[in-house]
């Protein structure tokens, strides 16, 4: 006979394993998407860097050039092709202006001289010319990922959705654009434009897009016979809600990340644009002209090349990040987790 | 608009892709038509002779034009250029290579841009299919990160610098491979430069692979396919990969066509007679047909190109092929 | 069908953006309203004194010098006395900030204007030191007050803006392609449209240039040259003269008998100390036909494997190549030269085809001056070497009558313009001739054995040229490759690889191997120099 005599405790009738915890039901009060993405970019560590380094170049880009004596124009006759010499680093041997054991800066009579980054070769401060060029190129490359983004997305968007007829003229139109080199084109631009940032944008305009229009329209592709978009045409959403409600928040990633790697390409497209006589006009520079005059002095004075390609290399690196962090923070299926 | 792929439509399917096929090719030669009549009129707008401008006088210049018959109005020259085409005849060489025919120019030197640019294709492809796989795969972890920082100095460098780079460490500084291209050891030669143009490729590849596959493994039909315990690399392999190719695919084909058609500052740097070289010069020197030339090469390959994606995409993406057939 | 219908708009859509963009670049007239700055001369005397022209030559670096005239160095010397037309005249050029900075400001008051901008037109892809040179050149205009916007234009476009006169200043150069000051005097009389594109006109410096080509006088005429050229460029400042062409290379040191010629064609016919010789061209040959070529690379080549009737030696002066004898009357207006007969036609594997006769010179002037092949030198036989009349004597004699005496006759006779051609072979070849080794005749001491158009071209020596003993005796490279190559620094890096025995330098490069054993620095013959639009505007 089982004992049935037994007492009761105060918690025989609480939830085992539950600490003290009360389980109440929560409500979440409403995030705007604005502020969703914002959270989720936050929690993005490599974003947040990415974005401090752009701020802190972009900074530099503004007040880098005034910060010596020196102009991006000035050429000091005799005095080529220096290498860096920073006051305070000389003393722990490096940027001490020492090439090949020589020390240059006495060689050439200018000791009291400090060319932070080193000189060109003719002469000029590359501290100075490697700012004012970041400040051209990032111009270019703010406008390249507009164009990009405007331009490239839309224009994808619309023929990939809309398909048939409309998709195969535009698609044609591109594929001419596209047919044609490059070089060709901007070639005969070059004798139709004056030199200038205006002329470059333009440049770019008409060829720069192609590459993002053709990824924005394969994703439109992929997605716009998926489930969700048929449960949106379903309960009667128009086309352009479709479009820019339901797909294009799924394809931003890629456009993102493409539109960040059209940065480069725009940079490194400006500076072929200058030798065509489109580009900025000589003695002003950018970090591909920069890098592209600097290439032919790489394997005598390296350091004329080093800087502006580190330079990009950084800014470049920081956009990624910055991309990543943004592509993971507007991604829908992100923001669910 | 939208159809369910039933069992029954499959063989009208694949009839009506013939057919979709055919129309895709008939348009494709409509629009290098109509290219090769923009590129007629750019080269009228050029301005400058493709002669020595500097030491010929007005009088000379135009017996010159009228030797070649630069004389008649553009839409004439067009036809007749049209009219040779056919028969193999790209007309000659003005400035370059006076009197060549230009066909010959061209195809001796595409051979060689063809293998440059196949080689580095292939090994931008492997080199950053396996990069992005292997960042995708480990997402959010250091390999992530690494990859990421390779593909983004791959594309923020250039890639003369690169080559110059290559060239001095590995043929100058260790001996390894040759510096310049050779004729007589052809594929050695051509490694350097190869590597040198993979390198932004490679980048380009890796990055659109990974993100495209985090995509990926993130949908719904993944998550369907792992939860009814599918091994994992026959999963990677019969299902996500596949899906993150169709993207990847578009992204390629205009980098192949970039890099089949030559590299202009690579060729320079190693000494290699491509077309790329060819056609930077023909623009220069205002060699009208070498341009063309060199020009509809380039617009040919690249229509080719993107006829052959068009094609593949209804191949490996049946929900698209379905959408097509449709309209 | 409907699809063709959007094609065709497209297509006009497309035309009508080209077409808007030419209307545009019709509709600017940028330079117009500054017509009248350049008829000041002040302006040019301030832009002629305001270039440092020995600063701006060392950072160039590469071997070029700074100009002290529009004759370059060592392009001629005087007919009496041996001594070079630069040192004879000295540097009528020179920098003076306080000269540039008082007509500067003495211009501004003429022209009531408070600054004075220019654009200055310069070509991109004709070297790096031109867009170096320009940079500067801006540079120092602007240090004196000058607003300067630099307009870069690919070379056919710097040029056809300069044939139209929609520009201001433009930096230019000129090659010249004979040793005489009248390669360059030439250029700037009132009627030469198509060189004296800032149309100078100075009726002073016409006369000058007319007697001095009249005269015959050759120390006459050779003091004519030295007033006109003052007249040009420090009475009137007609055009700035800046800097002459340099040209840094490493030659190894094993190798030598390269003979460089400022104002000729480079002579690379004794190299010795190898058998096989590998050197470095940044261009390839353009043309094999002597008749057309218009480039130093083909000259170069064609001088190898093709004679005259002279040939120039490391002093650049004259000896008989294929002429085997000369006479000439009294007035020196006419020569009768005799051929040797051991001087023969090779096909590319060395076999004799036929002699050279006075009727292969003959044909090839005819053939070079004839309308039907618009050669662009055709004007070296008439304007240069003043042939009137040429005639075959014999099968062996040769005969010239000029228009007037002519100190640089036999020089120029070893051009290749000048040079003899097989008339039969061409006819037969047809359109084919002269496109690969194969389909031309050889009459010079190489016979070209292969040409890959942008890659290399290959010489072998001809074993049954007349002077073959001595090459052998002076142990002379039996083998010349030319390997194309426009990279400077792989170049250098082949070379010091061991695989290519000449070298020639960027000035990046010049620093860092200055003290290298090889190291030369040859000074070419072009002369840069700005070009001012003074009245072409009007036109």
């Amino acid at each position: 006979m089982p004992n049935l005599d037994h007492d009761f405790h105060h918690d025989d009738f609480d939830f085992a394993h539950e600490e003290g915890a009360k389980l109440i039901d929560r409500t979440y009060s409403a995030t705007s998407y604005a502020k969703d993405v914002w959270n989720n970019f936050k929690k993005n560590k490599g974003a947040l860097i990415g974005i401090v380094i752009i701020i802190f170049i972009i900074f530099m880009a503004i007040v880098g050039p005034g910060m010596n004596d020196f102009t991006y124009k000035q050429i000091h006759g005799g005095q080529e092709c220096l290498v860096p010499r920073v006051p305070g680093l000389e003393k722990l041997g490096i940027f001490d202006g020492y090439h090949n054991g020589k020390d240059q800066y006495a060689e050439q009579d200018a000791k009291d001289v400090y060319y932070w980054f080193g000189s060109d070769t003719q002469g000029r401060d590359i501290w100075t010319r490697v700012w004012s060029g970041t400040r051209v190129s990032l111009i270019i490359a703010l406008a390249a990922v507009v164009i990009d983004i405007v331009i490239g997305m839309v224009y994808g968007l619309v023929s990939g959705f809309f398909g048939g007829m409309i998709d195969s003229i535009m698609q044609r139109f591109a594929e001419i654009l596209n047919g044609i080199p490059t070089l060709v084109i901007v070639t005969l631009l070059g004798m139709v434009l004056p030199a200038g940032i205006v002329s470059i944008i333009f440049a770019l305009m008409l060829t720069g897009w192609i590459g993002m229009e053709r990824i924005a329209r394969a994703q439109v592709l992929k997605v716009k016979e998926q489930e969700f978009v048929l449960s949106s045409r379903t309960l009667g959403a128009g086309k352009f809600r479709i479009i820019f409600s339901e797909i294009l928040p799924n394809i931003m990633g890629q456009v993102i990340v493409t539109s960040m790697f059209s940065i480069p390409n725009a940079i490194f497209l400006e500076a072929y644009l200058s030798f065509l006589g489109l580009g900025v006009p000589a003695p002003m520079a950018s970090l591909g002209s920069l890098v592209s005059d600097g290439y032919k002095s790489m394997t005598t004075f390296p350091h004329i090349l080093i800087i502006p390609v580190i330079v990009m290399a950084v800014l470049m690196l920081c956009f990624n990040l910055f991309a990543d962090g943004l592509r993971d923070a507007f991604d829908p299926k992100m923001l669910n987790k | 608009m939208i159809t369910l792929a039933f069992p029954n439509k499959i063989g009208r399917g694949i009839h009506s892709m013939k057919k979709y096929i055919l129309q895709r090719v008939l348009i494709s030669l409509a629009t290098l038509f109509v290219i090769l009549l923009v590129l007629f009129i750019l080269m009228d707008l050029m301005p400058g002779t493709p002669f020595n401008d500097e030491k010929l006088t007005q009088a000379q210049k135009d017996l010159l034009y009228a030797k070649y018959g630069l004389d008649k109005p553009v839409l004439t020259r067009f036809f007749l250029y049209c009219k040779n085409m056919l028969k193999g005849d790209l007309g000659v060489s003005y400035a370059i290579n006076k009197n060549f025919a230009v066909s010959g120019m061209v195809k001796d030197r595409l051979g060689i841009s063809i293998a440059v640019g196949a080689m580095a294709m292939t090994i931008g492809t492997i080199a950053g299919l396996l990069l992005g796989i292997l960042a995708a795969l480990n997402h959010n972890s250091w390999i992530d990160n690494l990859c990421s920082a390779i593909s983004v100095f791959g594309v923020s460098i250039p890639s003369y610098v690169c080559a110059l780079l290559l060239c001095y460490f590995i043929a100058y500084r260790l001996n390894w491979l040759p510096i310049l291209y050779n004729v007589e050891q052809p594929f050695i030669s051509l490694i350097l430069p190869a590597v040198a143009l993979s390198v932004s490729p490679t980048a380009n590849i890796a990055r659109f692979t990974r993100s495209e596959m985090i995509d990926v493994m993130n949908s719904d039909y993944i998550l369907l396919v792992e939860s009814k315990g599918v091994k994992d690399w026959k999963m990677i392999i019969g299902h996500v990969l596949r899906n993150t190719l169709i993207p990847v695919i578009t992204v390629m084909g205009p980098i192949l066509v970039n890099l089949l058609t030559g590299s202009s500052v690579i060729e320079k740097i190693f000494g290699i007679p491509g077309i790329g070289r060819l056609m930077i010069t023909a623009i220069q020197e205002n060699d009208y047909n070498v341009t063309i030339a060199c020009a509809f090469v380039y617009s040919l390959m690249y229509i080719v190109t993107m006829l052959f994606v068009d094609i593949l995409y209804g191949v490996i993406d049946p929900r698209i092929r379905i959408a097509k057939e449709e309209d | 069908m409907k699809k063709f219908i959007a094609l065709l708009l497209v297509l006009l859509t497309l035309v009508c953006c080209v077409s808007c963009g030419k209307k545009e670049e019709e509709e600017e007239n940028p330079a117009a309203e500054d017509v009248v700055i350049f008829q000041n001369e002040n302006v040019r005397k301030a832009m002629s004194y305001a270039i440092d022209r020995a600063s701006l030559a060392k950072s160039l670096n590469d071997g070029s010098v700074a100009a002290e005239g529009i004759i370059p160095f060592k392009l001629a010397s005087n007919p009496v006395t041996g001594q070079d037309f630069r040192d004879e005249q000295g540097a009528i050029v020179a920098y003076d900030l306080a000269k540039a900075q008082e007509a500067y400001n003495a211009a501004c008051e003429e022209l009531g204007k408070k600054k004075l901008s220019i654009n200055l037109l310069y070509g991109t892809n004709e070297g790096d030191s031109v867009i170096k040179a320009a940079e500067q050149i801006a540079y120092y205009l602007e240090e004196v007050g000058f607003e300067v916007t630099l307009v870069a234009k690919q070379k056919k476009e710097r040029l056809s803006l300069m044939d139209t006169g929609d520009y201001d200043v433009a930096l230019t150069r000129w090659g010249p392609d004979y040793g005489d000051p009248q390669t360059y005097m030439d250029l700037y009389v009132s009627y030469n449209h198509s060189n004296n594109a800032g149309r100078y006109d100075s009726a002073e410096y016409d006369k000058l240039v007319e007697e001095a080509e009249a005269t015959t006088d050759p120390s006459e005429r050779w003091s004519k040259f030295l007033e006109a050229e003052k007249v040009l460029v420090q009475k009137d400042y007609g055009i700035v003269p800046v800097f002459q062409a340099g040209g840094a290379m490493i030659i190894r040191p094993t190798i030598s008998g390269i003979q460089f010629h400022s104002a000729a064609v480079d002579n690379y016919r004794h190299i010795v100390g190898k058998d096989t010789v590998t050197l470095i061209t940044n261009t390839d040959i353009v043309y094999l036909d002597y008749q057309y070529a218009t480039d130093g690379t083909s000259f170069v080549a064609e001088t190898l494997f093709t004679s005259g009737l002279t040939e120039l030696d490391a002093d650049g002066n004259w000896v008989l190549d294929l002429a085997e004898s000369y006479e000439t009357n009294a007035d020196g207006t006419e020569y009768t030269f005799k051929i040797r007969d051991d001087a023969n036609w090779y096909d590319s594997n060395g076999k004799v085809v036929r002699t050279v006769t006075a009727q292969d010179f003959v044909d090839a002037w005819d053939r070079i001056m004839s309308e039907e092949l618009a050669s662009d030198y055709s004007w070296w036989i008439s304007d240069v070497l003043l042939a009137k009349e040429w005639t075959a004597v014999d099968e062996k004699t040769f005969k010239v009558t000029l228009e007037k005496p002519n100190g640089i006759f036999m020089a120029c006779l070893a051009f290749p313009s000048a040079f003899p051609i097989n008339k039969e072979f061409i006819d037969e070849q047809g359109d084919q001739y002269a496109t690969t080794a194969e389909t031309m005749l050889y009459c010079g001491p190489y016979i070209l054995k292969s040409w890959t158009p942008g890659y290399s071209y290959e010489l072998e020596r001809n074993a049954g040229y007349y002077f073959n003993d001595q090459y052998d005796a002076a142990g002379t490279a039996k083998k010349i490759v030319f390997r194309v190559l426009e990279d400077t620094q792989t170049a250098l890096m082949e070379y010091e690889a061991g695989n290519i025995d000449t070298v020639i330098l960027s000035g990046e490069q010049v620093t860092a191997n200055k003290d290298k054993e090889g190291f030369v620095n040859r000074l070419q013959g072009y002369l840069f120099y700005l070009s001012i639009n003074i009245n072409h505007y009007d036109e």
